[in-house]
């Protein structure tokens, strides 16, 4: 359970057509950095002339993170939510949103930031111009735009958090996504709403790190996304890092997994079955046309060539396959992609291989390697899609 | 490899590519084929044969299936299996820039490796 400890500052009057920046940091045991943060945001408030508040959500601090933003409320319009206990970032995060997004008028934005002073408020009017050019819905402050460092990050880690998010995006490739996992982000309040309403609280379930993740996937669907460089500045932590890049990765893949198979329309069985009988016929077809041109020649002229072949009767059993096949295949098609279904069509020869095992021929090691290639290349096309950027959700 | 059947084997990987585009686009616009669908087979038969995609698809298809026959025979299915394989790519690619589907580059390294297996599993025949 947890208890709520509102400490509202200046009230907000929103005057109609005027948007409100409400900025959410989740806070764990910062009480070295909190103060300065919460005074960085009103600073690049007040210089932008924004209307904006400060939702802090202390996550059950064992230090005085808590009273340290509380008594902030003297001086600027900061909210502080607590969690009793540490509930993980990705509860107090969603703790925050859900705070913001019910707060917000229908033109209002929200930003997410870490409290630890590595994102530096300032980056956010550069964030705010890319979302006013109105082809987006959540601007992601990137490492990974041109004219974006890391400060302060040894070489080693810089490497595996790049690794990290080369191999998610190799997966799940998010349109204008770079910075998968990145929780620096400018959200209009409208889509964390809309999100909200969709999911639930399941919109972030993930309780670590790799709730950053599992908010750009369940945006997926329907959300634009845009990022803009920024500097990173671990150099500017005032205590130890507390992630594991080891299950920090394992946790990212589990929920790509899992927000995956709840996004995604399943290929149905039929579809399969379907499917892989076209493919086992055409290869079935293949073998017979193979054998009926066999030993025809080297066909000077093609007229009298294939005249000779459709006279066999392996060609005719062929050609009757083949039909079959088509009618299967055009049922496939009216379902899945083509470029999945289509290379597909190259475990025919893997059935083939099959089918010579059962014939009694012996197969080659490099065959069987070839064979290994096929059925590891059909598993990838068909498991590793995505389902397309728009409407997936629809 | 004689020019003849190379013009044969490139032509397969051709005529399949414009086929299976047009088959494709053809069944977008019929619409998911299931149980619904197949309950009238009239209606579906008729929406089907009112789409010239289709049409030219399947004579497509059988054009390919000719070009493939004369390719093996001239070329025989040594040098002709590899020329079948171009044609995963070029269909994959064709679906993507055509027709707006969407690989994810781990989808294509799949395609890769498929080619890769049924180049090994045809050659090592």
């Amino acid at each position: 359970m947890s208890s709520e400890t509102t400490t509202a500052g200046d009230t907000l009057e929103a005057p109609s057509g005027e948007r409100v920046i409400r900025w959410v940091t989740p806070a764990y045991n910062e009480e070295a950095s909190i103060a300065d943060l919460i005074d960085r945001m009103a600073e690049v408030s007040a210089e932008q002339g924004w209307r904006y508040e400060i939702i802090v959500v202390d996550d059950g601090s064992a230090d005085a993170t808590g009273e340290i933003a509380g008594a902030k409320a003297a001086e600027y319009p900061v909210t502080v939510l607590r969690n009793e206990p540490n509930a993980g970032l990705g509860r107090t995060i969603r703790r925050g949103l859900r705070a913001a997004a019910d707060l917000s008028g229908p033109h209002d934005l929200i930003v997410t930031l870490d409290a630890d002073l590595t994102q530096d408020p300032g980056w956010v009017p550069s964030m705010l111009a890319r979302l006013d050019q109105g082809d987006a819905d959540v601007v992601i402050a990137s490492r990974y735009r041109r004219g974006a460092r890391v400060e302060g990050l040894s070489a080693y880690r810089t490497m595996l958090s790049f690794c990290a998010g080369a191999l998610v995006l190799l997966v799940r490739p998010i349109d204008g996504v770079r910075d998968y996992s990145c929780g620096f982000r400018l959200y209009r309040a409208s889509t964390v709403r809309d999100a909200f309403e969709r999911y639930g609280d399941d919109f972030v379930s993930e309780k670590g790190f790799a709730c950053m993740v599992e908010i750009a996937e369940r945006l997926r669907g329907f959300a634009d996304f845009a990022e803009v460089p920024f500097v990173l500045r671990y150099d500017a932590k005032r205590k130890e890092s507390a992630i594991k890049i080891g299950p920090t990765i394992r946790a990212y893949f589990r929920v790509i997994a899992r927000v995956a198979a709840t996004v995604r329309k399943p290929v149905r069985w039929a579809t399969l079955v379907s499917a892989f009988l076209s493919i086992a016929l055409g290869a079935f077809a293949q073998r017979a046309l193979a054998g009926g041109v066999a030993g025809l020649g080297s066909g000077a002229t093609a007229i009298p060539t294939l005249v000779a072949a459709a006279a066999r009767p392996e060609v005719a059993v062929g050609l009757g396959l083949y039909v079959v096949s088509a009618v299967l295949w055009l049922g496939v098609l009216s379902r899945i992609d083509l470029a999945v279904a289509y290379p597909l069509g190259g475990t025919g020869y893997a059935f083939g291989v099959l089918l010579a095992v059962f014939a009694g021929e012996s197969v080659s090691p490099g065959r069987w390697f070839g064979f290994a290639l096929i059925v590891l290349g059909a598993a990838v096309v068909s498991y590793l899609g995505v389902s397309p950027n728009k409407g997936a959700l629809a | 490899m004689s020019i003849y059947s190379l013009v044969e084997a490139l032509a397969t990987v051709a005529l399949v590519i414009v086929g299976q585009t047009l088959l494709k686009r053809g069944m977008t616009i019929v619409g998911p084929i299931g149980r619904k669908p197949l309950q009238a087979p009239g209606r579906l038969l008729l929406d089907m044969a009112s789409r010239w995609e289709l049409w030219v698809g399947s004579a497509l298809y059988g054009f390919s299936a000719a070009a493939w026959l004369l390719a093996l025979s001239t070329a025989g299915p040594r040098i002709a299996y590899p020329f079948l394989v171009l044609s995963y790519f070029g269909v994959a690619l064709t679906a993507t820039v055509v027709l707006r589907e969407r690989l994810t580059p781990a989808q294509w390294l799949g395609v890769f490796l498929l080619i890769a297996g049924v180049a090994v599993v045809t050659l090592t025949a």
